[in-house]
Order: structure tokens, then C-alpha cells, then sequence
């Protein structure tokens, strides 16, 4: 395990910024549509169902880092052995990595169907990805301070909701529960990579003082994403009739286009350009987390690594060029963040389970 | 030296950057209005308001072209213009009355897929043809600004229910309501707005006059400000400010055999009586008459919907958020007979400052 000085560290209620502006990204933009396909008016039970089971895990990832002394990569091979745990370890580099390439190449597409059609993907792409090299390479405390300021700057859209109001029926809510259970889980499974962000954790919680304390705080975080999560789905599904929802790929942009204020006609455009700051933290963070990984796994420094994955990621977004790519990145990370939250992390949790009782045994 | 090279990259991308289309606004043409019309052979008519800003007034100019679709044509027009054409400020878009009938969702649908189009722009049915209308000119500001105006105060504080591009397509989209529009008609120099053009799908088959209009507007809207004068006696007229409205639809039966009750309740202001002065020991009267005639002439209206099988009402909506497992198929099967029953509740809270 690597000494991380103390100066480095950062406190524990800043856990609760860093996993509310990692979780969200672009996914708000648009994932109503998806989530309303199966369940309908009741997609907003989803959301919660979808809330709920993340505070599952992010209490057993809590529980596996305290296990494991707080060290998540020397967890895994000591669980795995050196090779085993390498590979494994490869396979969540490119998780973390692929998180910034989904991120920024589903932004730019937004940017180019509704602001800049003749933007092209490489510009904005080196421009950005030259801007998180920039914060990225200057440490864990620079990248906790880009998150700091990317929540409380957009903060303000979220009263350009209100505007949308007047259009607002909440009638179209009732009956509760009308549609049966498996579709209301089915849509809370779509809610993945919406919610997707948390298990950063897993990689920075050494950097936290006192790592242990920051749980309220994690939780916290987790519970105002879902909350606002939940307020944003009601409001959609009040202003849009179903069939209606179900046309609109960007239901959130969709809604700003009915905010009319007396000196900007069309205020989706600012609140695109302001999305550029709330998925900035996203994409560095997932440098950052892949870029870590990688210094455990190669003898490499880290900002050698950082410079080789930002490398790799603008390569890749350059190579998705149309919509239909760019829905097929998101499906695939949205199933691999499933599996790896509800499927690899409880797996851990057991074998952690059972490494303590065995040496307690002995 | 390689923090010269990072900057040197950091320049070269941040100038690259800046080279997209820009639109500056004393460049363009902006499009505040288009009028859309039959053309026969399933083309369509086109007209596109532009606004020329002046020191003392506005001024507008107008593009026809026909054309086979909505963009086709508004590529047709750039060919018109000395400047390019945005449609970034549309206020209003008019359809003809021929259009209207034959039915307007493929000419909506450019609006709906354009991101730059908002969805708060109102939208119209026009008796005779949008092309007419447009050519024509009122008010000092254009007449974009002139018709979105004229449409704005009527929906604020009268009696035509709220509408625009958003709720028009809210309703097309929805399985248990039917969109309506506001109707117009241009009079020599004036435009007035001449009742609602009600729609069956995307084709207008019925027409609410003028004088249904405040019953309407009761029925389908939650609020409004619309004046109402009841004829109590032959000689004997009041006028009663519509203050606040409420209304509740509610089902009984099955959902096989649902009975449909809406109540309608109004708060109102006194604003006129004639020719004898008003004494407050008639008013239980008059909110007696009022309910009468709220509940005949509503409905009469919904009869009318019915036979028409239309819902501009949006009954099947609210039957959804009634029964658990509800099918529009079934419920729509038996509309035209559905039992309606209204009933309507009229306070009059106060007889302006005299009594």
C-alpha cells in the first residue's frame, strides 16, 4: 500500500460532493424516456426502488473497505493473487475510463444535435479532454475541488424547472402502482447508469481522513441524487402525456424549451452549455480512478498513465460516430456498471465474509 | 518545454474551436411566423413572416413558395431571401382551414424534431387561408407579435383555453384526448378570433363558436377569466366575471359500465346588471340560473363531442387515473353512449363597488 501523505487527504463531508456530481452526468438529460418505457407512469417508484438498492451496496462497499483496511486494489490481490487480481483490476481500469469516454462523447452528441451540427467530435473532444488532463494531473485534491464547484455552480437550473409547472398535470400519476412489480424493477435496472458514480469510492477512500465517518455522508449524497432523480421524473411525467415521452430522446432538454425569459429566447442553450461543467467532474474523476489503477498494476507513474488513458479515450470517442454508437456505448456501460455494482460487489462482500471468519477460526 | 507544447495544443484547439457557423443576428432573417395552406396533389402553401424592424414602426414581409414538405419548403424560401431564413423565433404557426380538414401532423412535425423551436409557440387554424391573414397588417409591433398577443391576453385572462405547440402535441400524442385549437379569421384590417377548431386525430371536424367558448373554456381548463351575460327575464340581463373555477370528473360503475359525473364549480364577480338596480336578495337566483344554464349548454357541448366521437375534454384521461388497468379501446368503444351528468355549483362573491 502506498503512503498517502496527509496533506493530500481530504475531509470526509466532502465525500458527499464529489459522489453527487459524479452521479450526475448526462444520464439526466434523457433517461425518462428509457425508464418509462417499462414502467409508465410508475417510473418514478423506479427511481426510488433504483435509490434504495444503491444504499445497499454503497453500505457493502463501505463494509468491504473497512475489512479491508480502506485499500480496495490490495484487496484484490490478496483475494485474487497477484495475476488474477491484475487482471481483474485491468478490467475495472477500463470501467472507469470507459465511464469518461460514455460521458463525453453522449455530451458532444447533444451539443451537436442541438446547438452545433457542424461541431466536430475530435475539436471538442481534444479541447475537453486537454482541460481534465490539466485538472487531473494536479492530484486527487484539485480533482475533489472541480467536483466542489461543478454542484454548487448549476445548481440554479434546478429552479428553471419551475417554469414548467403550468403545464404540469400530477393527475396523469394515478393510480399509483398500476403496473405490475417485474416491469417497475426492470425500469428501476434501466436507472443504472443514471444513478452510476458511487463506486468511485472504492478507489479514493484512502484519501479520505477518518474514511470510515464519511459513510453518513455517502449516503447522503446517494439520497439527494435520488430525490432530485424522483422530482425530475414526476415533473416529466406530469408535462408530458405517455406516448409523447416516449418521442422525446432528451425529455429534460425538452422541458426547457417551455422556460421563456425576457432576454434569451431559447434557454436550453445555456443549459447545455452549463452541462459542460456538471459532466466535467465525471470525466475527471474517471481519469483520475482509471489512471490510479493503472500505477498499482504497471510499474507506471501516474501522470504517465493519465496521459496514455486521456490518449486512448479521445481515440475512442473520435471512432463512435453516430447515434446509434453512442446509444450502444451507453447500454453496454449501463450493464457492465450493473453487474459490477449488484453482481461483483456483493460477490466480494462474501468472500470478504468468509477470508474474516476463516482467520478469525484460526 | 513540454509545458510550451501543452499550451501550444491548448491554443491550436481552443482557435479550432471557434470556427463554427456563427448567426449573427444583423445577418439573418428572422422567421416570427408561417402560414401554412392547401395546395392541392398533397403539396402545401407556404408563407413565411419576416419582421423588418424600423425606427418608427415594424414592418412585414412575406415568402410564399409551395412545396411537397415543411423543409423542402422552407429550403424553397431561402432561395428568396437575401438573407438566411432562421426559425429560431417563431411566435405563431397558422394553418388554413382546407389544411386543417385534411389533417396538419405532418406539417407539425418539422416544428416538434427542430431543437431550435420552442414549444411554448402558439398554433392556429385560420378561416380562409393563412396565406390571406399574413398578408395582412396589424398593430405596430408585426404581426406575429400582433396575432401571439392577441392569442396571449385571450388564453390569460378570457375565455380560450390554454394552447400551444407543447399542449397540441400533448393531446395528439395522448390516447384518451383530442387536441383543439383556437380558430381566426381576418376581418379587412382586424383579426378576431372566431371560436376553437376541434380536432379528431390531426383533422379538424368541428367548430366551437364564439358564444360556447366561455363553457369551453370551463370544461377543458381549470381557470378562467372569461364574462358571461345571462338572460334572466326578457329584458333582464347580468354580467358575471368568472373569478375562479374548478372542475372535478369523476366516474362510477365499473369499468365496463363507467357513469361519468363532472362538477363544475365558479366564483363570480358581478359586473353588469340591467335595467333595474341589483339587490342582493336576488342572487340566489341568479347563481340558480347560472348553474342552469351551465349545465344545459356544457352539456349540450359534450353530446356534441360524443356524436362527433371526439374527447377535447380528455375524459379517457381522466378515466385512466381512475380505474386500475385501464383500456382506451374499450372505454372509446362505448363513448358515444357514455352517461354524462353535470352538475354545477355558482357562487357570486361580490357586486363590484356599488351594491
Amino acid at each position: 500500500m502506498s503512503l498517502i501523505t496527509e496533506r493530500s487527504k481530504i475531509s470526509p463531508f466532502m465525500v458527499f460532493y464529489i459522489i453527487m456530481s459524479m452521479q450526475i452526468g448526462v444520464g439526466v438529460l434523457g433517461f425518462q424516456r428509457i425508464i418509462a418505457q417499462t414502467a409508465g407512469h410508475d417510473a418514478w417508484i423506479s427511481v426510488l426502488v433504483a435509490g434504495a438498492g444503491g444504499h445497499l451496496i454503497l453500505a457493502l462497499m463501505y463494509w468491504i473497505l473497512q475489512k479491508a483496511n480502506g485499500d480496495f486494489i490490495h484487496l484484490h490481490h490478496q483475494l485474487f493473487g497477484r495475476w488474477l487480481g491484475n487482471v481483474l483490476l485491468l478490467a475495472l481500469t477500463i470501467y472507469f475510463a470507459s465511464m469518461s469516454f460514455v460521458v463525453l462523447r453522449t455530451y458532444i452528441e447533444v451539443i451537436q444535435v442541438w446547438m452545433f451540427p457542424d461541431l466536430r467530435t475530435w475539436e471538442f473532444a481534444l479541447a475537453f479532454l486537454l482541460l481534465c488532463l490539466y485538472i487531473t494531473r494536479n492530484g486527487f485534491r484539485v480533482v475533489v475541488g472541480v467536483c466542489f464547484f461543478c454542484l454548487i455552480i448549476p445548481f440554479y437550473l434546478l429552479f428553471t424547472f419551475g417554469s414548467v409547472l403550468e403545464y404540469t398535470n400530477f393527475r396523469q400519476l394515478l393510480p399509483v402502482l398500476d403496473h405490475p412489480l417485474p416491469s417497475i424493477l426492470k425500469a428501476a435496472k434501466e436507472m443504472t447508469l443514471t444513478m452510476l458514480g458511487y463506486e468511485t469510492i472504492l478507489l479514493f477512500y484512502p484519501f479520505l481522513k477518518n474514511g470510515q465517518q464519511s459513510s453518513k455522508w455517502g449516503h447522503a449524497a446517494l439520497l439527494s441524487t435520488t430525490l432530485f432523480y424522483t422530482l425530475l421524473t414526476v415533473l416529466t411525467l406530469a408535462y408530458f402525456s405517455e406516448k409523447q415521452l416516449q418521442r422525446q430522446v432528451w425529455a429534460t432538454l425538452t422541458m426547457w424549451k417551455m422556460v421563456e425569459m425576457p432576454f434569451i429566447e431559447r434557454f436550453e442553450y445555456i443549459g447545455i452549455a452549463n452541462w459542460l461543467l456538471v459532466i466535467l467532474p465525471n470525466v475527471c474523476l474517471g481519469l483520475w480512478c482509471s489512471s490510479r489503477l493503472c500505477t498499482h498494476i504497471f510499474p507506471i507513474q501516474q501522470k504517465y498513465a493519465l496521459l496514455v488513458i486521456t490518449c486512448i479515450c479521445f481515440a475512442a470517442i473520435i471512432a463512435v460516430q453516430d447515434r446509434t454508437g453512442v446509444n450502444t456505448i451507453n447500454e453496454v456501460i449501463s450493464k457492465v456498471g450493473f453487474y459490477f455494482l449488484y453482481a461483483w460487489i456483493p460477490f466480494l462482500a462474501i468472500l470478504t465474509y468468509v477470508r474474516t471468519k476463516r482467520r478469525d477460526a484460526q | 518545454m513540454k509545458r510550451t507544447a501543452l499550451l501550444w495544443i491548448a491554443l491550436v484547439a481552443a482557435l479550432l474551436s471557434g470556427c463554427l457557423r456563427k448567426e449573427i443576428l444583423d445577418d439573418i432573417s428572422i422567421e416570427s411566423a408561417i402560414g401554412l395552406d392547401d395546395a392541392g396533389a398533397s403539396k402545401i402553401r407556404g408563407t413565411v413572416l419576416i419582421p423588418i424592424y424600423k425606427k418608427e414602426e415594424t414592418t412585414n414581409k412575406t415568402l410564399t413558395s409551395v412545396s411537397i414538405s415543411v423543409n423542402d419548403l422552407l429550403e424553397e424560401l431561402q432561395h428568396q431571401a437575401s438573407e438566411p431564413l432562421v426559425n429560431g423565433s417563431i411566435e405563431i404557426l397558422l394553418y388554413g382551414k382546407r389544411l386543417a380538414e385534411k389533417g396538419i401532423f405532418p406539417f407539425v412535425d418539422h416544428f416538434h424534431r427542430d431543437a431550435s423551436i420552442g414549444t411554448g409557440l402558439y398554433l392556429a387554424v385560420v378561416d380562409g387561408t393563412a396565406e390571406r391573414l399574413l398578408k395582412g397588417h396589424y398593430g405596430r409591433q408585426g404581426n406575429a407579435i400582433y396575432l401571439s398577443n392577441l392569442l396571449k391576453h385571450n388564453i390569460e385572462q378570457r375565455d380560450i383555453p390554454k394552447t400551444n405547440l407543447h399542449l397540441f402535441l400533448k393531446a395528439y400524442y395522448a390516447d384518451g384526448q383530442d387536441p383543439f385549437l383556437p380558430y381566426i379569421r381576418r376581418a379587412g384590417k382586424n383579426v378576431y378570433i372566431q371560436g376553437i377548431a376541434l380536432f379528431r386525430g390531426d383533422r379538424v371536424v368541428d367548430y366551437i363558436q364564439r358564444n360556447d367558448l366561455f363553457f369551453f373554456k370551463i370544461l377543458t381548463d381549470a381557470y378562467t377569466e372569461g364574462t358571461h351575460t345571462l338572460r334572466i327575464d326578457h329584458n333582464l340581463y347580468i354580467s358575471i366575471k368568472n373569478i375562479a373555477t374548478s372542475r372535478n370528473i369523476s366516474f362510477s360503475g365499473s369499468q365496463t359500465q363507467p357513469h361519468v359525473h363532472i362538477h363544475l364549480s365558479l366564483e363570480g364577480v358581478v359586473r353588469e346588471y340591467k335595467p333595474t338596480p341589483f339587490s342582493p336578495s336576488i342572487r340566489p337566483l341568479i347563481e340558480r340560473q347560472f348553474e342552469k344554464e351551465i349545465k344545459k349548454k356544457t352539456s349540450e357541448l359534450i353530446k356534441r363531442f360524443q356524436q362527433q366521437q371526439i374527447d377535447p375534454i380528455g375524459i379517457g384521461e381522466w378515466a385512466k387515473s381512475h380505474y386500475r388497468r385501464f383500456r382506451y379501446r374499450d372505454f372509446y368503444r362505448r363513448y358515444r353512449d357514455l352517461p354524462v351528468h353535470v352538475t354545477a355549483d355558482v357562487r357570486i362573491r361580490d357586486t363590484g363597488i356599488i351594491e
